[in-house]
C-alpha cells in the first residue's frame, strides 16, 4: 500500500501541503456496518498522511454526528471534510452546510459512497472493506484537490409562463397568481378548460365536472395577475431559470372578444358546418362558433380553415352589421408574436387519446356505434349532443346492451405498453351512470386487471360491479365489429377459460392516453427530455416528481404520464409552489461546479454546442463560452472537448486521475 | 565565436527528416557557420566510433521512433552526452507511423513478415533479433515489442514535432543553435511548434454548431475548399492537433491527420478525438436513430486506430502497460 507511514501524519513526498483533512466514517446502521468492518477502515485511514482525524459513527446525518464533523472541524483545524456514508445525492447538501456553519468552505466536503457503491453491493466482508478504504482516499484525493467555490448569483424575472389551459395548467396558474406573481397562460385551443371541460362526472365522487371547473375557468379570466393568451402556442423558449426569453405566436381569433356579446346570431347565418371538437365529432359545429357555453375567454371565434369569409367576395355574412351588432369580427385579424421574460415555466401540455385507427381489429374507424370514452363521455354530458342520455351515433337509439373495452391499447407491446392509469375507474363510472340512465340495460367491461389505484376508487369500481350490476369479463378482446346494426365482440374469458362472443348495441374503447402533439418539439426547444412514450421527463421519479432536469421548467398533469384529476390537480399545486420557490427569491443561486472554457486552447470548433443538453453554451469571439448559470455540470462538453480546453470545477482531470490512482493504485 | 558542437542520430526513420533539412536551403550556411557536426550519418562521413570518442556535445538531435534495442541505446548515448536533446519529427516525440505497429507486438509482425507470408521460405521460423546469424558474423538487434517515443526513456529539452518538420521549424531549431553560440540556452521543454491548436490556424469557415450526422472520407465526393472538413463530415484532427505546421494539408485540401501531436493540454490525442466524436456524433438525435443506426454510423470509418492514432499510438495510453516489460 503507498502510505506506510505512521502517526503522526509525516507526509514524506509533501504530497499534501498543509492539508488536514477528516474522515467522518457512518454505519448506517446496520446498511454499512453488516459489510463494511467500518473500525478497521477508520484503522486503516487514520494512516493517510493527508488525514488527522478519523472516526466512525452510527448515523453521521443524525445531530450528534453531524456535530461530530462541527467539533472535529473546530478542534482539528480541518482543511477538508470526507464522509463515508450513502450516494451524494442523498446526503452532500446536508454535509456541506455542516462544514459551512463550522466555518469551511462547502466545497471542501465531499462524501464517498461506501453504501450504494460498496455495502449493498458486495457481500465478502474483507474485501468490502478493502474497498471502503478506496474509495474513502480516492474522495480524500478529491478533496485536497477541490477549489473553495461560491454559488454563481444572478437576478430574475418575477413572472411565471404556463403552457397549456387545462385543470393542471389552471390550478398551476392561479396558485402562481393568488401568490402575487404574474402568469402568463397560454392554451393553443380557443379557450381554456382541457379535456375535463368535455366530461360527464368525475369519478368517484361523481361531481359534475363542468360545475367544479368552470369556477377556475371564470377565475382565470377576471384575475388580474393572470395573462391568458389562447388560441397561442409558444415558439421559442431561450436562456435560464429565473430569465427565460419566450416567444408566443398569438393565432388570430378574428372575433374581439370586448367586442363579441355571445348573442349568436353569427352561428344562424354561417353557411359551413363542421364536425365538433368539443363534441368529438359527435355533433356539427359552424365555421364562427363557441366552443361551449362558459368557454373562457367568453367569446365566438372563427376557424380560419373552414371559413368562407377568409376570402371577403365569397363570404362575409356574419360580419354583416345587421348580424354582429358591435361589429367584432375582423376577417383581417393577424398572428402576432408575443415576447414575454418570464422565470419559470410549468408544462402542462395535457393528454390526447391514442388514435382509434391504429387498432384496427376494434374497428372504431369503420363502424359508427364503436366509439372512444371521450365521445362516450360527451354522449353522458348533460350539455353533449344528445343532451346526457347516450344514444347510438348510427340510429339515435337509445342502447340497451353495451360494453367498455378496457385496455384497448394500452399494456399492450403492439400499441402503448403502458397502463393508461385511469380507465379502469373511468369504465366503471361510464358503467354506472349508464345503468342509472338506463336501469334495464346490459352492461359488460372486457379487463386484463381491474387497476383501481387511489383514495376510494376500489370502492367505487366495487359499486359498479355489485350495486350497477355491471357484468366485469377478465379477458382481452380480439375482435369487434357490427353487423346488421349489432356489435360483435370476440374475446377470451381467461377465467373461465373460454371464448365468448356477445353481442351489444354500442362498445365503448378505453384507448391509451398519450402526449399531446407537438410535446417533443416544445420539449427541444426548452431543452427538456421526454421519455421513450414522449411523456416528460421528470428529474427525479421521487425525489424530484414535477420538475424537468433543466432547473426553472416544472411538469403538471397528464403531460408527465397518464393521470386522473386529483393526481394532475396535486402535481399542479406541487408545480406551482416549487416555482414560487424561485419566484420568491430576490436573485437565484447556482451551483458552481460547472464547467469553464480555457480560452486559450479552445480551437472553437463548435462540437461543445452539438453536445449541450442546456444550450449553456455559446461562441464569443470565435471562442466557447459557458453560461454558469444554464450549465448543469453535466460534463459531457468535457468529454467532447477535443482540445482539452473544458474543465468541470472541482471535477479536472487531474483530480479523476488522482481517484483513480487511489482506487486502482497497487492492485 | 566558439563552434557548437552538434550530433544526429536515428532511430527508427524514412529519410524524411534529413530532407526536412535539406528543404531549409541556403539556412543551412549558418549552420554549418555555427556547428560543428560530429556525427550525422546523412550528412558528414563519420563512424559510430567519433561520437563513442566525443565526451560532451551542445546539442544531440534524434530523428525517429525506438523501435529496437540499438535504437535504444543510441538514444541513450545521445542523451548521455548532450547539453540539449532534441526530439526532432513526430516519430521522435511520438512515435509517429511506425507507432502503428503497436497494434500488435512485435512477433506478431515477425512471424507474418517472417514465417507466415506465402512466400516466405524459413522451415525453422527462424526470426531476426533472437537467432545470430554465425555465418554473416551478424547480429541483427531485436525489435523491442513495441514502438516507443524517445521521452519514454530520456528528457526531451526541445520538440520539433511535424511528419516532417516544415522548414520554418528547421529554421527555427538552427537559430537555437545559434543563440547558443552565444550561450542563449532555450527553456526546457520547447516546443518548435504552436501551443494552440490548428483550428485556430485554419481560414476554413466554420459553423454555428457542429454537428456531426455522417462520416465521409475524402474520395467520397466534392470537398468544400473553405467549409470545415469536420462539419463535411471529415474527420480532421485539427482540433486536438498543435498548430505550426503552417496548415499545409489544410491548404492543399485534405484534412489534419494529426501530425503535430496533441495539443498541450491533451495527453492522449486519439483518445481525446474518439471521445469528442463518439460525443458528438447524432448528438441530441441518439434516440430516435437507434443503437443500430448508430452502429452503422460508425461503420463508416473503416480504420478508427489508424484514423485517431496515425502518428501518436505510441504514446497513448493504450498498451502502456507493456512499456514496464523491458526488451520483448
Amino acid at each position: 500500500m503507498e502510505n506506510p507511514a505512521p502517526r503522526p501524519y509525516s507526509d514524506a513526498k509533501g504530497r499534501y501541503g498543509k492539508e488536514r483533512i477528516g474522515v467522518f466514517v457512518c454505519h448506517c446502521g446496520r446498511n454499512i456496518a453488516a459489510t463494511v468492518d467500518v473500525k478497521k477502515v477508520v484503522e486503516e485511514i487514520s494512516k493517510h498522511p493527508a488525514v488527522v482525524h478519523a472516526e466512525d459513527y452510527d448515523y453521521m446525518c443524525s445531530k450528534p454526528g453531524q456535530e461530530l464533523i462541527e467539533r472535529a472541524i473546530e478542534e482539528k483545524g480541518l482543511t477538508g471534510v470526507v464522509v463515508a456514508a450513502c450516494s451524494p445525492s442523498i446526503h452532500e447538501t446536508t454535509f456541506r452546510e455542516v462544514v459551512e456553519h463550522a466555518g469551511l468552505n462547502p466545497y471542501r466536503c465531499e462524501m464517498a459512497n461506501i453504501r450504494e457503491q460498496c455495502s449493498w453491493v458486495h457481500e465478502e466482508r474483507d474485501k468490502a472493506t478493502e474497498k471502503a478504504t478506496r474509495l474513502i482516499k480516492s474522495v480524500i484525493e478529491k478533496v485536497v484537490r477541490n477549489e473553495e467555490l461560491e454559488p454563481v448569483k444572478v437576478g430574475l424575472h418575477k413572472k411565471a409562463l404556463v403552457i397549456g389551459g387545462g385543470i393542471a395548467g389552471i390550478r398551476a396558474a392561479l396558485d402562481i397568481a393568488n401568490a402575487g406573481f404574474q402568469v402568463i397562460l397560454v392554451e393553443r385551443k380557443p379557450t381554456i378548460g382541457g379535456h375535463m371541460a368535455q366530461l360527464a362526472e368525475t369519478f368517484p365522487t361523481l361531481d359534475c365536472a363542468q360545475c367544479i371547473l368552470t369556477p377556475l375557468m371564470s377565475e382565470v379570466a377576471n384575475h388580474p395577475n393572470i395573462k391568458l393568451l389562447t388560441l397561442s402556442e409558444v415558439i421559442d423558449v431561450e436562456g435560464y431559470v429565473g430569465n427565460f426569453h419566450v416567444r408566443i405566436k398569438k393565432n388570430p381569433r378574428y372575433v374581439d372578444p370586448d367586442k363579441c356579446n355571445l348573442c349568436d346570431n353569427c352561428t344562424e347565418v354561417c353557411p359551413v358546418v363542421v364536425p365538433s371538437e368539443f363534441d368529438e365529432g359527435l355533433s356539427l359545429r359552424k365555421a364562427i362558433y363557441i366552443p361551449f357555453p362558459q368557454a373562457v375567454p367568453s367569446s365566438y371565434v372563427i376557424d380560419p380553415d373552414a371559413c368562407l369569409g377568409m376570402n371577403p367576395i365569397i363570404c362575409g355574412k356574419c360580419a354583416e352589421p345587421d348580424v354582429c351588432g358591435p361589429g367584432a369580427i375582423n376577417f383581417y385579424d393577424q398572428p402576432e408574436i408575443i415576447e414575454e421574460d418570464v422565470g419559470v415555466i410549468i408544462v402542462a401540455t395535457g393528454y390526447e387519446i391514442y388514435d382509434p385507427k391504429k387498432i384496427s381489429e376494434y374497428g372504431a374507424d369503420k363502424y359508427p356505434d364503436i366509439i372512444t370514452s371521450l365521445q362516450f363521455e360527451r354522449l353522458l354530458s348533460p350539455n353533449g349532443p344528445t343532451g346526457g342520455i347516450p344514444k347510438r351515433p348510427s340510429d339515435e337509439k337509445i342502447p340497451k346492451r353495451i360494453a367498455f373495452i378496457h385496455c384497448a391499447g394500452s399494456r399492450d407491446e403492439k400499441h402503448r405498453p403502458y397502463c393508461s392509469h385511469i380507465c379502469c375507474t373511468y369504465c366503471s363510472k361510464h358503467g354506472l351512470l349508464f345503468k342509472e340512465l338506463v336501469p334495464d340495460a346490459e352492461v359488460y367491461s372486457f379487463y386484463i386487471d381491474i387497476r383501481a389505484v387511489g383514495k376510494n376508487y376500489e370502492d367505487f369500481v366495487k359499486r359498479a360491479q355489485e350495486e350497477a350490476g355491471i357484468q366485469f369479463i377478465r379477458g382481452k378482446v380480439s375482435k369487434i365489429y357490427e353487423e346488421d346494426g349489432k356489435v360483435k365482440i370476440f374475446a377470451v374469458d381467461t377465467l373461465l377459460n373460454r371464448r365468448i362472443e356477445v353481442e351489444v348495441d354500442m362498445a365503448v374503447l378505453a384507448l391509451p392516453i398519450v402526449p399531446a402533439q407537438g410535446i417533443a418539439d416544445l420539449a427541444s426547444k426548452m431543452r427538456i427530455q421526454i421519455d421513450n412514450y414522449g411523456f416528460l421527463q421528470e428529474r427525479h421519479p421521487k425525489l424530484h416528481p414535477v420538475e424537468s432536469a433543466t432547473p426553472g421548467i416544472f411538469f403538471a398533469g397528464a403531460a408527465q404520464s397518464p393521470k386522473d384529476i386529483q393526481d394532475t390537480v396535486a402535481q399542479a399545486s406541487a408545480a406551482a409552489s416549487k416555482a414560487l420557490e424561485i419566484l420568491t427569491q430576490d436573485e437565484i443561486s447556482h451551483t458552481p461546479t460547472v464547467a469553464s472554457v480555457d480560452r486559450d486552447l479552445c480551437s472553437g470548433c463548435r462540437l461543445c454546442l452539438s453536445v449541450c443538453p442546456y444550450g449553456a453554451i455559446r461562441i464569443v469571439d470565435g471562442k466557447a463560452e459557458v453560461n454558469e448559470i444554464i450549465c448543469e455540470g453535466c460534463g459531457a462538453c468535457v468529454s467532447t472537448c477535443p482540445s482539452g480546453a473544458i474543465s468541470l470545477r472541482n471535477f479536472t482531470d487531474e483530480q479523476l486521475d488522482a481517484m483513480i490512482e487511489a482506487v486502482v493504485g497497487g492492485i | 565565436m566558439r563552434k557548437i558542437k552538434l550530433a544526429v542520430d536515428y532511430g527508427s526513420i524514412c529519410g524524411g527528416c534529413d530532407v526536412a533539412f535539406i528543404d531549409a536551403g541556403e539556412k543551412l550556411i549558418e549552420l554549418a557557420n555555427a556547428a560543428e557536426i560530429v556525427f550525422w550519418p546523412a550528412v558528414v562521413d563519420g563512424k559510430e566510433e567519433d561520437l563513442r570518442k566525443t565526451r560532451e556535445i551542445d546539442i544531440g538531435i534524434f530523428f525517429g521512433a525506438i523501435r529496437t534495442e540499438r535504437h535504444k541505446e543510441a538514444l541513450e548515448q545521445l542523451r548521455e552526452k548532450s547539453r540539449i536533446l532534441v526530439a526532432f519529427g513526430t516519430c521522435a516525440c511520438y512515435g509517429g507511423i511506425p507507432g502503428l505497429a503497436n497494434s500488435v507486438e512485435s512477433r506478431v509482425l515477425l512471424k507474418k513478415g517472417y514465417v507466415a507470408t506465402k512466400s516466405t521460405d524459413n522451415p525453422d521460423g527462424k526470426l531476426p533479433g533472437f537467432e545470430e546469424f554465425k555465418e554473416a558474423a551478424l547480429r541483427l538487434p531485436r525489435l523491442r515489442s513495441l514502438v516507443s517515443p524517445i521521452c519514454d526513456f530520456v528528457d526531451v529539452d526541445i520538440w520539433v514535432p511535424g511528419c516532417p518538420p516544415p522548414v520554418e521549424s528547421v529554421n527555427k531549431l538552427i537559430d537555437v543553435v545559434k543563440d547558443l553560440q552565444e550561450d542563449q540556452v532555450p527553456p526546457k521543454g520547447l516546443f518548435i511548434a504552436e501551443g494552440r491548436s490548428l483550428c485556430d490556424f485554419c481560414e476554413r469557415e466554420k459553423p454555428e454548431v457542429l454537428r456531426i450526422k455522417r462520416f465521409r472520407r475524402v474520395h467520397e465526393g466534392e470537398i468544400k475548399r473553405d467549409e470545415c472538413f469536420l462539419k463535411q463530415g471529415i474527420i480532421c484532427l485539427g482540433p486536438v492537433t498543435r498548430g505550426g505546421c503552417g496548415a499545409r494539408c489544410i491548404d492543399a485540401n485534405m484534412p489534419c491527420r494529426g501530425c503535430f501531436g496533441p495539443v498541450p493540454n491533451v495527453e492522449d490525442q486519439g483518445t481525446r478525438f474518439l471521445s469528442a466524436v463518439a460525443s458528438a456524433l447524432m448528438a441530441e438525435e441518439e434516440r430516435e436513430v437507434g443503437e443500430e443506426e448508430l452502429r452503422k454510423l460508425i461503420d463508416e470509418l473503416p480504420d478508427p486506430l489508424g484514423l485517431f492514432y496515425m502518428y501518436s499510438l505510441a504514446a497513448s495510453i493504450i498498451n502502456r502497460r507493456y512499456l514496464d516489460l523491458e526488451g520483448d
